[in-house]
């Protein structure tokens, strides 16, 4: 499950037009969420509001093992006019965006021109660069995190994050990353004051522009017609390949990796698939990982991983299940007309008595140019992992009871004596 | 006065397996550094052909079943023992692994581990050190550093050929090895020396059969023995349990207490907390303010004797007998000023 956290971060960027599936840290995201999913460990409850859409709040309590601990975070989004969803409140949630599903990457666009942020009044320029700020109290350990995130243009941003916590040699640590992201290049230099770490990152897109068309001439004096609806065939497949290098100045350590990635989307026209290849060169690690999502509540994904220098492979494979209660009902609904579904789907609600379910149609204006399926409300998924370096097996349930958001996840080993080794249960609850 | 040794002793079949498991689980026992990936495993050890030398400066206790003194240890001999370990060759996945998380970037493949093999052979050992020695016939042997012994290691290991490496490994084995010397040796020689004593003896012989029938049950998986941890009170079982320079400065201390002197005698070391009848827990029973009896019910709870249940307090009780004679305070206070009184009562007949 994501935390609050990752899910204010997820709608800046949405609020912002910035694409995060072009950074190369997240090359393998696909894979990487049905395969390294985290499992909680003890009890752990969350609590997060949303006042205003600028501001943002969020308290944290855990368990483990009789040792209680929490925390409280607070965000800050500036200017005004830049509105954070909260997409968990109970009568608008996409569960398979916010539980990790197989992550659907869209296509980089361009970025919007920066002359639409501007902002005159009385003919002076009035407005602010976008900005999150975000803080994090862990209370009875001390540890404050922070983080401020600053876009200067829309191609043009930077991360700030920084620790502070006295068990940490000279008291904290600090990293600031300087990120570039056009359409078809994203770049990222990283710089982290623990070791003096200096890294960079970059990822390119092959066949994907950068601006948008330009209309051949002669159509462009036809009134009403844009570039965009000339493409019919959005582009359905694409490339791209990547590295990051760093250097840490103090421990003199140095590393190197490059990636590449296929990644089909549009389950139109066949399963949505990623594959991704990574390669540290340095010491001879190879990945090869594959993901695809098989209909609409299935999705698998599986990694090879092979060491060239001592000969060590892994196997993971990763899958993953949503349990959709009423399907049936509300596809039969739907076709009838969009806005009787509404009344239909609350009629429902208070007949039944344990779970309220929704139905959020995604209609648009021009229902023929989204390329994504009308999502449905699932209820809850189940994921398992396994994998050969590792005797256990790893599963996670993950569905919203109530308004509430609940992760109940387990590592059974399948040694017959050992039994589960670790069980954890989290809940989330965001007004 | 001289000393023979009996050296190497291999009068035993099972003495060198023993100490080699013995000595594996002393040094997995701490926390690694995150270079160590794996168990270090003893593969190889000998003592050598020339034992350590003893120069004796006090003998403490010396009778027919009992011997205690303190020694000069010098050791110059050849023994030597070969260690087998995994180590993370990608310095850039310690670095993720001792980084904070919030700040870590995250590493898409630069940080992947590589595990190499690492052998290391120590040799030339040289220790110099001040040891209590304590030997009886009933309990065993054990012997205690009061220093440092190490004084000098050679480390030969696979790396040999790049120098860097080879540095660090010589300084995080010494720092081990120190350690070892420190805490684990005492504990390992008590061990062993449980074969010579008409008890040990008995026990070693039940451990060995119990360990073989649990081999077979496992099927042949090795359980190695569990070293049991030494007091001091074993190693040294002539001195008083109580210091008496201790328990005068403790009277001066409560007697202080009684008057309203400003000075207070100070014990080194030490931190005085007051109100420690409350936390006393013979005397716990007799009270009863709200805080002790909370903290008791809690106690029980938490160790089993009783089910968490519904409990009520009655608050309001009868005067208990006023054992001295005192204004009316509340009763915590009395309760507590009548605890005080017990316990200095204590005190002074234990003195005397």
């Amino acid at each position: 499950m994501r935390s609050y956290l990752e899910h204010i971060l997820g709608s800046f960027y949405a609020a912002t037009g910035w694409n995060v599936d072009n950074h190369y840290a997240n090359l393998t995201a696909s894979s990487r969420d049905l395969l390294d999913f985290e499992l909680p460990s003890g009890f752990i409850l969350n609590v997060s509001s949303l006042p205003t859409g600028s501001s943002a709040s969020s308290g944290t309590l855990k368990n483990l093992g009789g040792v209680v601990d929490g925390a409280i975070s607070y965000f800050y989004s500036s200017p005004q006019n830049i509105l954070l969803e909260n997409k968990l409140r109970s009568e608008s949630v996409d569960l398979t965006d916010f539980l990790c599903g197989y992550h659907q990457l869209h296509l980089p666009e361009p970025a919007e021109d920066p002359v639409y942020r501007e902002m005159w009044r009385g003919g002076r320029r009035v407005d602010s660069k976008y900005s999150l700020l975000y803080g994090k109290l862990y209370l009875p350990g001390n540890t404050l995190e922070s983080m401020l995130i600053r876009q200067f243009t829309p191609t043009d941003q930077i991360v700030v994050s920084a620790v502070s916590d006295k068990r940490i040699q000279n008291g904290g640590a600090l990293m600031a990353q300087l990120q570039h992201n056009s359409g078809r290049w994203c770049s990222e230099m990283i710089y982290s004051s623990h070791e003096a770490l200096l890294g960079f990152r970059g990822l390119y897109n092959f066949s994907v522009d950068s601006h948008l068309p330009e209309l051949p001439s002669g159509i462009a004096s036809i009134p009403g017609l844009s570039a965009s609806s000339l493409l019919f065939q959005p582009q359905q497949s694409w490339f791209s390949a990547g590295g990051e290098i760093y250097y840490g100045a103090l421990n003199k350590a140095a590393g190197v990796s490059i990636g590449l990635r296929y990644a089909t989307t549009s389950s139109l026209v066949g399963t949505p698939t990623t594959t991704t290849f990574t390669l540290n060169p340095v010491m001879g690690q190879m990945s090869v990982a594959y993901a695809v999502q098989a209909s609409t509540s299935t999705s698998f994904a599986s990694r090879f991983d092979f060491n060239a220098f001592s000969y060590e492979s892994n196997l993971t494979l990763g899958f993953e299940l949503w349990k959709n209660k009423n399907s049936r009902d509300e596809i039969d609904d739907f076709i009838v007309s969009a806005p009787a579904i509404t009344d239909r789907s609350g009629d429902q609600s208070e007949a039944k008595t344990e779970t309220p379910e929704t139905l959020q149609p995604e209609v648009t204006a021009e229902g023929a140019d989204t390329t994504q399926p009308i999502s449905m409300i699932d209820d809850s998924v189940w994921k398992i992992r396994v994998a050969t370096d590792s005797p256990s097996v790893r599963l996670l349930w993950e569905g919203r009871i109530k308004a509430f958001l609940f992760s109940v996840g387990a590592d059974i080993s399948l040694h017959r004596d050992q039994g589960m080794k670790t069980f954890g249960l989290e809940l989330q609850y965001a007004a | 006065m001289s000393f023979q040794f009996n050296w190497p002793f291999s009068t035993e079949d099972n003495f060198y397996p023993k100490v080699t498991s013995l000595l594996t689980d002393a040094l997995n026992k701490g926390a690694k550094p995150p270079i160590i990936v794996d168990d270090i495993i003893v593969k190889d050890l000998n003592f050598g052909t020339k034992p350590p030398e003893l120069e004796i400066l006090e003998i403490g206790d010396l009778a027919d079943d009992r011997f205690r003194g303190v020694f000069k240890l010098t050791y110059n001999g050849n023994a030597f023992m070969t260690l087998q370990t995994l180590i993370e060759a990608n310095p850039l996945n310690i670095y993720s692994h001792l980084t904070p998380s919030f700040t870590n970037p995250k590493f898409l493949a630069a940080n992947s581990s590589l595990k190499i093999p690492l052998t290391i052979t120590l040799s030339d050992i040289k220790l110099s050190g001040i040891v209590i020695l304590v030997f009886s016939k009933a309990k065993g042997a054990t012997l205690v550093f009061r220093n440092d012994p190490l004084e000098s290691i050679k480390t030969s290991s696979t790396f040999d050929s790049i120098p860097a490496i080879a540095r660090l490994i010589q300084s995080q084995i010494e720092n081990q090895l120190r350690l070892l010397f420190r805490e684990e040796l005492p504990a390992i020689i008590h061990k062993l020396s449980q074969r010579w004593t008409p008890n040990g003896n008995a026990a070693v012989a039940t451990n060995a059969k119990s360990s073989a029938e649990k081999d077979a049950k496992n099927g042949g998986s090795p359980s190695s023995p569990r070293v049991k941890p030494v007091t001091l009170a074993e190693v040294n079982p002539d001195l008083p349990m109580l210091s008496p320079t201790n328990m005068v400065q403790l009277n001066l201390l409560g007697q202080a207490q009684q008057t309203l002197s400003l000075h207070t005698p100070a014990i080194s070391d030490a931190i005085c907390r007051s109100m420690v009848e409350r936390h006393n827990t013979e005397e716990d029973k007799d009270d009863d303010d709200l805080s002790s009896i909370i903290m008791r019910s809690r106690r029980n709870i938490k160790s089993g004797k009783v089910r968490r249940h519904r409990k009520v307090i009655n608050l309001r009780k009868a005067e208990p007998e006023k054992e001295v004679a005192a204004p009316s305070y509340s009763e915590d206070v009395k309760a507590d000023v009548a605890a005080y009184h017990r316990n200095l009562i204590q005190k002074q007949t234990m003195k005397s």
